[in-house]
């Protein structure tokens, strides 16, 4: 499985609005596609599970996905993560 | 002409935060809790619960406008195993750190966080009020965390204000916040 380490840029982390981007964003792949933060792994379709990783800004993260457009997904997510 | 003791008189003064709890106790505190709120929209919601921060010291004049400008563009609806909402606004609109809880005497629609056009039915809202904008992040991952699973509503359905501010404050305790 294709796996991505990302450093998020954005000034208060992975909080409301910034999760609810990479949620919205993670929804328009047919990949399965987690965030892993330390020991926590969420589902970056959820944004239960995404508010529930605790990333704060500069923070490094793994985006891992699997499927057709997986390759696609993480530069997509990559983006938004290390634009802020 | 006026006076101006009389003009002071008219003037409504800032509420003096109630000292009902100590400052070790927690972010929520009982003079945030609505126990039984009815509201029509996530407008009335976050009116009431605004205006319950400013009254309490804890939200600036600010606070309202900049909750429901945000709410609408950037919805905080969950679908948690009993649906919450979870408002907020920029530290610049904070005063003083605490969590303000309402519980709906109905369900309130909100748009869900994450997505475009999909809305929950709400049951409870709980406010971070963060003046730290570096506490924001940590603070909602021991929400979540309480939220998540929706055992929280047993302990403080049915409540009185003193009794709820204590029991969240002990559930966010469990998870590290508080």
């Amino acid at each position: 499985m294709p796996e991505r380490a990302v450093v998020v840029a954005h000034e208060v982390g992975l909080h409301a609005r910034p999760a609810a981007s990479l949620v919205k964003e993670a929804a328009k792949f047919t990949a399965s596609i987690t965030v892993r933060h330390g020991d926590k792994t969420a589902n970056a379709k959820s944004i239960i599970d995404v508010l529930g990783l605790g990333a704060g800004q500069h923070a490094e993260v793994v985006l891992a996905a699997e499927g057709d457009d997986a390759e696609d997904a993480l530069d997509r997510l990559e983006r938004v993560l290390s634009e802020g | 002409m006026t006076d101006q003791s009389e003009d002071d008189a008219a003037t409504p003064a800032p509420a003096a935060p109630a000292a009902t709890a100590s400052p070790e106790a927690g972010p929520c505190r009982p003079e945030l809790v609505l126990s039984r709120l009815e509201a029509g929209s996530w407008q009335e919601v976050l009116t009431a619960m605004a205006e319950l921060a400013e009254r309490s010291g804890f939200g600036a004049p600010t606070l309202r406008d900049a909750l429901l400008a945000r709410e609408e563009t950037s919805p905080t609806g969950l679908p948690t195993v009993i649906p919450v909402a979870i408002p907020h606004a920029d530290a610049e609109h904070v005063r003083r750190f605490g969590l303000a809880v309402a519980l709906l005497d109905r369900p309130v629609r909100f748009g869900e966080m994450g997505t475009d056009d999909n809305q929950v039915d709400v049951r409870a809202v709980f406010m971070p009020l963060i003046p730290d904008a570096d506490k924001q992040v940590g603070f909602l991952m021991s929400m979540i965390g309480m939220l998540k699973d929706g055992s929280w509503a047993d302990a403080i359905q049915d409540q009185d204000p003193n009794t709820i501010a204590d029991r969240v404050n002990d559930l966010l305790g469990q998870q590290g916040a508080g």
